[in-house]
Order: structure tokens, then C-alpha cells, then sequence
């Protein structure tokens, strides 16, 4: 009854009698006319006929008011199909276009394809890297890590994200505003036993982590709050799904034990596939925090000296970040039991579980976010490519449209075709753009940030989704223009004109296209020249040290347990003279040049000490903290390529109960020293009272501590063995040949000497840099890339018009050829027709790339967003190339023979 | 003028089918083809054959299109489809095994 009502509401809007009533009408009207005509010939008078004729048609009124309804549903019925037919009409005729003129379309379809596949590939990294966060946590939005911000006397104010077990305790134990609080840390293991041993990423982490992320294991369960109870943590482990498929054929795991770090676990559940934690990294296995921190200090559960963990929270519904970090920052001040005045005042700040150890936005995320603006104009060139082609081959057709709408084809029928044609060439890009997603996909995932742990495929549905809504988008984009330009014609002037009209208003809007996308290509171009600027400035800084050619490797030490039967003193030394003869060994082996032992390693791990330097009552700070210390074995400098300024470097006779010796920084010597010479003065070093005085024997040169960008903190090295209070050796090894072939030697002559060692882990210096190069070199990559893509599109578009243009002038060039024009003047004007476009279009880039260097400059490495070279090369270039895409259309206006020309029309 | 046979329902269609398998053909040709064809003993109102015309028409069994007649008149043609064509084979096969079995049950001898 509903539906009869919509009907009549219907029939009302439709307001005058439609198509459908008047032939209904008119047919009855011949219908009756016909019968009264057969009525009177066999004898009827006109009225009686009339009468007969009526009856016979059927109940008066009704008959025909259900004829109408009826010729309703049939014309509604017929007309859908009219259109499907004439859309499948229109893709075919389209499809015949793009087949008919092969190069011209896979032109077209590569541009598109270029530009949709990378759009695609972008949104696969945008969403995991900003939006959706790692696999398996939910709410990403409501989870925060917790950071300590607080102004320290040695470097200001400072945000870290590490914190000791007490601080978890406290605000899990205190503060309101989290329904969930945990804590994990993600540390270097190893797993197997002896020569088996490989190495592995262990998330140790607390019971109540795994409810805080909200993650639900594959198999088994994940560990309890029995389990990591920090007075008897249990060997427990979940493993991750890779290894269960791997090396547990994903079958049940019940009794099954994993030996990690050279123990036995007894494996309790499987993480489900791609569980990341909260980071973006692979993990291999899941331990109890509690076990994995009794290894940290005595006391660890109360102490406020040791910071190895990190602290995530559930927000309760309602509360904000803020509101966390307030209540978060009075229980931690309330809880806190030290005696440092700056830690007292500290704060805790509820940041997103995806920012950074310094509590700021990862740089990946930033450069990503500009890549997805770098993707999305290339797709705009490329649609501004498509239309600029499209447009140049509806003025080809003219004539074949004029003809087509003298022959009844109505403006809108036009208009569709052209969109179809534009959504069939999208279509297909589309296709071939899943391809090209991915493989930007695989470049983007595999090369530029390899140390993400990617899941889901490069082409997932939600990444083919994208694509497709991409794909539907730039067909209508690119086909509008044209679609416009088919309809908006005179049929007349075409028919008369044929190809040559193409002046005017039309020109004017190809033009444009042409020298935006010369425009949009001078600003990607600038982009990569920056990007690669800022790789430059990274390779050619001086880090003091030399990182590519120093293999840093580690000395397994037996697993002792507690020392029994000797003093701490004695084991260390025990300990060392293990470490000495691994150094003297190494230092045998063929193809090491020099080898060293280092406790405080660049890039991996530093300490501060106390110090007193007579005269100072305190030591100056300078803003990169410090100063630092560094324990050295002999031949350390030589090693690092680190030059030693002044004075000597360490030999062998410098050692544990030699004569204490010190060698200092350049800055350091400058800072303390600053009228006289560092040589021979003393410095105290350690907390013990009284601290022996060290001598300065030499001066080295600067090296950057944790990577590219710094600032300036005072270093000094000590002998290693002279140490007091600080551990971790790392054995360096200076090959003289590539690094890579040292490896394996390396690790052979080290199981040699403890051939119960697990993996032995080396690698190059130079990849703990690594994880810091790589948001400018996925900026340069990916930059580079598209910049190249789009000076490519843009230069064929340059030449398609010129092309064009030459075309529908040639009688023009006829004209002026056969009034004496030079061939040369018709060539320059040419010419000088594409690179004017060029210039204004370089001139509107560099205008645009000059105000968005503010916006870029933080991602830079080193160099000015306003790069003079950058900005003069790419201009050069640009010219360059538009004058290269000139040439071709000017010589063949310089061949016009006006005599075919002229007859030609 | 004898009773007429009212038309069993559904069959219609099929005699319009029938009709222009011959030829195509407009409305009013139609309604005289069907009474010469049955003698005049068929009888439906007009309007319905137009009714079973429109409905063919949304079916795709028959096609229409405005002509001209001989004497110059407009027209709506009609014309049947393929598919009307394998229609009425289908239909016809029917009506005659159907017609035939009433028949027989029908003109049985009672035992």
C-alpha cells in the first residue's frame, strides 16, 4: 500500500503527462478509430460504432488507466536496459579506442598506473605506521607509553622513555586513570643451544602487559601474574607465531621447552601471527619481565637507579592523556624514595605508544606523511597527463563527434562516452596498478624500512579497496576536461573546421595543464634534490670515528650464576683476561688489520661517571651531557680511525694496576683547559673518595656518541681494565678487506675459545647508524622516484601538446611558410612556445617548493630547504628537457610544405 | 451472435505470439488476425490484448516500434523476439500434451 502511495507521489512530481500516457493514448486513439472504421463499413452508423467500439475495448476508463500502468513497468523495464545496453555500448566503443591506438593508451595507462599504485602502496605504510598502529593491539588510541620528562642538571630538560620496575609498580599500583597498566622490554637474545644458536628479538614482558594491549594468544594462554612474580619468576615462554610454524610445525605445544639465552623455557602459549607488542618490530619470543630484570640489579624491584623497562597504559574511558600524565606525575613523585632533587620533580607524560624513546613522532612517520603527499601528485600529474592527452585526441575527433551528433547522438550521450573511455583507461591502469603497488610495496617495506615487521601483504583488501576507489577517481578527474570539451561544441564550425580550430579558450586550458604538471614535477624534483642533499651531508660527515670499516663483535662469557668462592673483583678480572686473550687471538687472525676491546661503545651504549678536575669544584656541562666514558683496550684509536691530536694512544702496558693514564677529547681539552695544554694534568675519576689522580697522556679528536645529529659533550678513555663500575665489553675488529668476509672467520676463532658459546653476535659499526639514515633515505628513494616519474610525464605531455599544437596549425604554417617565413623562425616559434610554458610552470614549482622548505627544513639532514644548487639544477633541468621535447614537434612545423598542407583541408 | 469462449487465462500471450510469428504486426491487425483465426468465437476485451502486449514487451518476447501503415497512418509495430519465438514453441508443446490429457480423461467411457 506503501508502494501505491510512492507511486501516486511519484506520478505528481512527474507533473505533465509523460512520454509513456501520450503513446499509450495515441495508440488506443488508432486502435479505436480503426475498429469504428471497420464497424461503419459493415453497416453501423458512426454513433453506434462508436458505442461498440468502446465496449469492445474493455471497461471504459479502467481499461486504459491499466494499460497506462502497465506501459509503465514495461518503459521502466526497457529503458534500464536501453542504458545497460548503451553502457556496454560505450565501454566497447572505448575499449575499441584504447586498442586502436596502443601506444597512446599505454602511455596513458602506465602514467595512471604509476600514479594509483603508488597512492596504494602509500596507504598500506600510512596505515600501519599512523593509523592503525601494530597488529593485534586494540585501540591503539587509547593505549599511551608513559615517558619521564625531566629538566637534568647535566643536559636540561629531557623526555626518556625508560624506567625502573618501581615506577611500573607504582602507577600501576596508585594511579586511577589507567584500567590496565604494563610493562615490556624488547632486548637481543639468543635461541638454541652452542653452534645451533641463533639470534632472536625477546619481548620480556610483565603478566598484566597483555591485557593493557588487548591481544588474545593463537594457542595456549599467555603467562600469569604467578609467573613473573618478582620473588620467584618462572621459566616460561610464549613463542611467536613464525617460530611455532617454523620450528614447532604449529602443532601442540604442552611439554614442548624452548631454550633461551642458553635456558630452558617451558613454552605456555603461541602469540598470535605479526603480535609486535607495541612496536613495529619483529619479536620472537615472550618472557617474564620478572625473570628477565633479575639480571638488572640487586634490588631491582625498589631501586630508582636502573631504567631498563618500558611502561604502557590502558586509558579508562573518559580520561585524557593529560588528565594521565597529571596522575601518573603525582604518584610517581609521591612514590619516589631517592634523593635526587631534578628526579623528584619529575613528570610523567602519557604519550602515543608510537612515538619515540625521546617521546617525540618517529621520523618515518614524518617523511611518510610527505611521501603521501609526494604520491598523491604524482596522481594528480599523471590525471593532468590523461586529461592534457585525452583533450588533445577530442580535438582529433571533432569531426567524428560533430558527425556522430548530427546523426542524433545526444550531448549527454557524448559527454558519457568520453567519461567511459577516461574510466576504461583508469580501470585498466588500476589493474596494472596493483602491480606497481606492489612492488613500491616491497621497495617501501623491504628496502627503506626493513626493520618493520610487515604482516599483512603489500596488496592487502583494504590496499586494493584504496586502489580502487583511486583508480574510479582519476578516471573522472582526468576525463572531465575532456568529457566538457566534447560536449560544449559548436556542430557547424567542427564539421566546417575539421582538426584545425583548437585555439582560444581550449589551448589556453591545455597549456595550463602543461605547465602545472611542469610545475608539480619541480617541486617533487626539489624534494629529491634535498633528500639526496641531506644523504650527502650524512655520508660526508666527519663522525670522528669510522663506522663502516669496524666490525663490532661480543665475547660470550660463561653463565656463571653467583660468584661462589671468589670476590666480584676477581671474576671481573677473570672475566677481562678471557676478553685479552679473545683480542690477542682476533689479532692473529689473516685480514684483521687492528682489533680493540671497548667498554662504552658509539651508537650502543654510554656512561657517566663521577669526576673532579683540579682546579673545578664541578666540571662544566655542555649541552650533549657527559662527560662520558669510554674503557679501552690498546690500539683502540687506531681501530676507529679516531686520531689521536696530541700526546700518545693506549699500548699493552696499559692495564689494570698500571699507572692510571686518561686521554680526553679535543672539545674536552678545549673546555678545561682552554689557555694551556690538557698533557699531563690530572683528573679524579670514579665515585671513590679518594679517586686516584689519572694523568692525561693524550688529546684525541671528537666522535659523535649516539649518531648524525648531537650536541657537543666532553669524552675521555681510560685503559680498559682501569674501569671501576661499569661493564659491557664490546671486541672491535678493523679488517683490512671488505667487513663482510670477516664475519665468519671471526666468529669461528671466538667458538674456538668457548666452544660452548651460543651465537656470537657481529656485526658492522656502521648498522647501529643505520635505523637513523633511514627516514632521509626513504625520503631520497622514494623522492627521487617519483620526481623522475613525473619529469618523465611531464616531459611527454610537454611534447603531446606541442605535438598537437603543431597539427592544428599546420595550415597556418602553411600560410606563413608560402608568405615567406623561414623555416628556422617557424621552428624557434615553436620552440619558444614550450619552453615559455616550462618557464612559467618551473617559476610557479620553485615558487611553491621555496614556501614549502619551512614545512620540509626539519626533515632535513644539514642542508637549507632553499638549496641554491637544488633549486638552479632542477630549473636547469627542467628547461633542459622541455627544450629536448620541442625540438621533435618544431622540426616537422619547419617541414610543413605548404603547397599538401593547404590542399590537405 | 453465438456465446463466446471466454479466453483461458495465461493463454493470450501465446495467440498473440501466435499472431505475429506470421508477421509483424500492429494492435488493431492483432485483434482482427485473432477473430478471423478463432471465427469470431474467442472473446476478450481489446484493452486486454494490449495489456498482454506490454507485458511481452517487458519480457523481451516481442519488440515494438512506431511505423507508418500502408494508407499513412502511425502505428506501433509489433514484432516477435527470438526469445518470443522459443516462447511460443515451448507454450504450444504444452497446451497440446495438456489439451490432449483433459481430452482423453474427459471423453473416458464411464466403467
Amino acid at each position: 500500500m506503501i508502494r501505491d502511495g510512492i507511486r501516486r507521489l511519484f506520478r505528481l512530481v512527474a507533473g505533465p503527462r509523460s512520454m509513456t500516457a501520450r503513446e499509450v493514448d495515441e495508440e488506443v486513439r488508432e486502435h479505436l478509430d480503426r475498429r469504428i472504421e471497420q464497424l461503419v463499413t459493415s453497416g453501423l452508423t458512426p454513433g453506434e460504432a462508436e458505442r461498440e467500439a468502446r465496449r469492445k475495448f474493455g471497461a471504459d476508463g479502467a481499461g486504459v488507466r491499466a494499460l497506462h500502468e502497465a506501459a509503465r513497468v514495461r518503459d521502466r523495464d526497457v529503458r534500464l536496459r536501453d542504458r545497460l545496453d548503451a553502457l556496454v555500448l560505450d565501454a566497447r566503443y572505448a575499449v575499441r579506442g584504447v586498442v586502436r591506438e596502443p601506444s597512446f593508451s599505454a602511455f596513458i595507462i602506465v602514467t595512471l598506473a604509476l600514479g594509483i599504485g603508488a597512492n596504494a602502496a602509500m596507504y598500506g605504510v600510512v596505515d600501519r605506521l599512523l593509523v592503525r598502529g601494530p597488529e593485534h593491539v586494540q585501540d591503539a588510541d587509547r593505549l599511551v607509553r608513559l615517558y619521564t620528562n625531566a629538566v637534568t642538571p647535566w643536559a636540561g630538560e629531557r623526555t626518556w622513555a625508560s624506567a625502573g620496575y618501581v615506577s611500573y609498580a607504582s602507577v600501576r599500583d596508585e594511579a586511577s586513570s589507567f584500567s590496565h597498566v604494563g610493562a615490556y622490554a624488547i632486548n637481543e637474545g639468543t635461541i638454541g643451544r652452542r653452534a645451533e644458536a641463533r639470534p632472536i628479538q625477546v619481548g620480556w614482558a610483565t603478566a598484566d602487559f597483555f591485557p593493557t594491549v588487548g591481544v588474545q594468544p593463537a594457542a595456549g594462554r599467555f603467562f600469569n601474574a604467578v609467573e613473573d612474580a618478582p620473588a620467584a619468576p618462572q621459566r616460561v615462554a610464549v613463542i611467536g607465531y613464525a617460530m611455532w610454524q617454523q620450528d614447532y610445525g604449529g602443532g601442540p605445544i604442552d611439554g614442548r621447552t624452548v631454550v633461551l639465552n642458553g635456558e630452558d623455557f617451558d613454552i605456555v602459549g603461541v602469540a598470535p601471527r605479526g603480535f609486535t607488542g607495541v612496536g613495529l618490530t619483529r619479536v620472537d619470543v615472550w618472557g617474564p619481565m620478572s625473570y628477565r630484570s633479575r639480571g638488572t640489579s640487586r634490588n631491582w624491584e625498589r631501586t630508582w637507579n636502573a631504567q631498563w623497562l618500558r611502561v604502557i597504559g590502558r586509558l579508562k574511558p573518559g580520561v585524557t592523556a593529560e588528565q594521565a600524565s597529571d596522575d601518573a606525575t603525582r604518584v610517581r613523585r609521591a612514590s619516589y624514595t631517592g634523593t635526587q632533587a631534578w628526579e623528584r620533580d619529575a613528570r610523567v607524560l602519557a604519550l602515543p605508544i608510537g612515538y619515540t624513546p625521546a617521546g617525540t613522532e618517529p621520523a618515518e612517520a614524518r617523511v611518510t606523511r610527505w611521501l603521501v603527499g609526494v604520491a598523491v601528485v604524482v596522481l594528480l600529474i599523471a590525471c593532468a597527463n590523461t586529461a592534457n592527452l585525452l583533450l588533445a585526441r577530442a580535438v582529433r575527433r571533432r569531426r567524428e563527434f560533430a558527425v556522430r551528433a548530427a546523426l542524433g547522438s545526444g550531448r549527454g550521450r557524448l559527454v558519457r562516452l568520453v567519461l567511459t573511455e577516461g574510466m576504461v583507461l583508469a580501470v585498466l591502469a588500476g589493474a596494472t596498478g596493483v602491480g606497481v603497488a606492489g612492488m613500491i610495496g616491497f621497495l617501501v617495506r623491504g628496502v627503506l624500512l626493513p626493520d618493520i615487521e610487515w604482516t599483512a601483504s603489500a596488496v592487502g583488501w583494504r590496499v586494493m579497496a584504496a586502489l580502487a576507489a583511486v583508480a574510479l577517481v582519476t578516471g573522472l578527474l582526468s576525463a572531465l576536461l575532456p568529457a566538457l570539451h566534447a560536449s560544449g561544441r559548436s556542430l557547424s564550425i567542427a564539421l566546417k573546421t575539421g582538426v584545425r580550430d583548437g585555439g582560444g579558450r581550449r589551448a589556453l586550458v591545455r597549456s595550463l595543464l602543461t605547465a602545472s604538471q611542469a610545475a608539480m614535477s619541480v617541486v617533487l624534483l626539489v624534494g629529491a634534490g634535498l633528500f639526496v642533499r641531506s644523504l650527502w651531508s650524512i655520508r660526508a660527515k666527519d663522525l670522528g670515528i669510522e663506522p663502516e670499516k669496524v666490525i663490532v663483535a661480543y665475547v660470550p662469557l660463561p653463565n656463571d650464576g653467583p660468584p661462589q668462592g671468589e670476590t666480584f673483583a676477581e671474576r671481573l678480572a677473570r672475566r677481562r683476561a678471557v676478553e685479552l686473550a679473545v683480542l690477542d687471538t682476533i689479532r692473529t687472525l689473516p685480514g684483521v688489520e687492528r682489533a680493540s676491546l671497548a667498554v662504552g661503545l658509539a651508537y650502543n651504549s654510554s656512561f657517566s661517571v663521577g669526576l673532579r678536575v683540579p682546579p673545578y669544584d664541578s666540571i662544566p656541562t655542555l649541552p650533549g651531557g657527559g662527560p662520558y666514558i669510554h674503557a679501552v683496550a690498546s690500539d683502540y684509536f687506531e681501530t676507529m680511525g679516531l686520531p689521536i691530536i696530541a700526546g700518545r694512544g693506549f699500548t699493552t702496558s696499559d692495564r689494570d694496576g698500571s699507572e692510571p693514564v686518561v686521554i680526553v677529547s679535543d672539545l674536552m681539552a678545549r673546555t678545561l683547559w682552554p689557555a694551556g695544554s690538557a698533557l699531563g694534568q690530572c683528573m679524579m675519576i670514579g665515585d671513590a673518595q679518594p679517586a686516584p689522580c689519572s694523568r692525561v697522556v693524550g688529546v684525541a679528536a671528537n666522535a659523535n656518541r649516539d649518531g648524525l645529529r648531537e650536541a657537543p659533550a666532553m669524552m675521555y678513555y681510560i685503559p680498559f681494565g682501569q674501569e671501576r663500575d661499569i661493564g659491557g665489553t664490546a671486541l672491535l675488529v678493523r679488517p683490512s678487506g671488505p667487513p663482510a668476509a670477516m664475519f665468519a672467520p671471526l666468529r669461528q676463532a671466538i667458538r674456538a675459545m668457548n666452544p660452548e658459546a651460543n651465537y656470537i653476535r657481529a656485526a658492522v659499526l656502521q648498522e647501529s647508524l643505520d635505523a637513523q639514515i633511514s627516514p632521509w633515505r626513504l625520503g631520497a628513494t622514494m623522492f627521487t622516484m617519483c620526481g623522475v616519474l613525473a619529469l618523465l610525464v611531464a616531459a611527454v605531455g610537454m611534447y603531446s601538446v606541442l605535438s598537437y599544437v603543431v597539427a592544428q596549425r599546420r595550415h597556418e604554417f602553411a600560410v606563413r611558410a608560402a608568405l615567406g617565413a623561414q623555416p628556422a623562425d617557424i621552428a624557434r616559434h615553436i620552440i619558444g612556445g614550450g619552453v615559455g610554458l616550462a618557464t612559467i610552470g618551473v617559476a610557479a614549482g620553485l615558487a611553491l617548493a621555496w614556501l614549502g622548505g619551512v614545512w620540509v627544513e626539519p626533515l632535513l639532514f644539514e642542508t637549507n630547504a632553499r638549496d641554491p644548487v637544488v633549486f638552479a639544477g632542477v630549473a636547469g633541468l627542467l628547461l633542459g628537457v622541455s627544450l629536448l621535447a620541442s625540438v621533435g614537434p618544431a622540426l616537422r612545423a619547419r617541414a610543413v610544405a605548404p603547397a599538401t598542407a593547404l590542399r590537405a583541408e | 451472435m453465438a456465446r463466446q469462449l471466454p479466453v483461458v487465462k495465461g493463454t493470450l500471450d501465446t495467440l498473440v505470439l501466435k499472431a505475429l510469428a506470421w508477421a509483424p504486426m500492429h494492435g488493431f491487425e492483432i485483434t482482427t488476425w485473432l477473430e478471423q483465426a478463432s471465427g469470431g468465437e474467442l472473446g476478450f476485451d481489446d484493452s486486454a490484448l494490449y495489456q498482454a502486449l506490454y507485458r511481452m514487451e517487458a519480457r523481451k518476447l516481442v519488440r515494438a516500434e512506431w511505423g507508418v501503415t500502408e494508407n499513412n497512418r502511425k502505428a506501433r509495430y509489433y514484432a516477435i523476439t527470438a526469445r518470443g519465438r522459443a516462447y511460443l514453441n515451448e507454450q504450444t508443446a504444452s497446451w497440446v500434451r495438456y489439451a490432449g490429457l483433459v481430452t482423453t480423461i474427459l471423453t473416458q467411457e464411464a466403467p
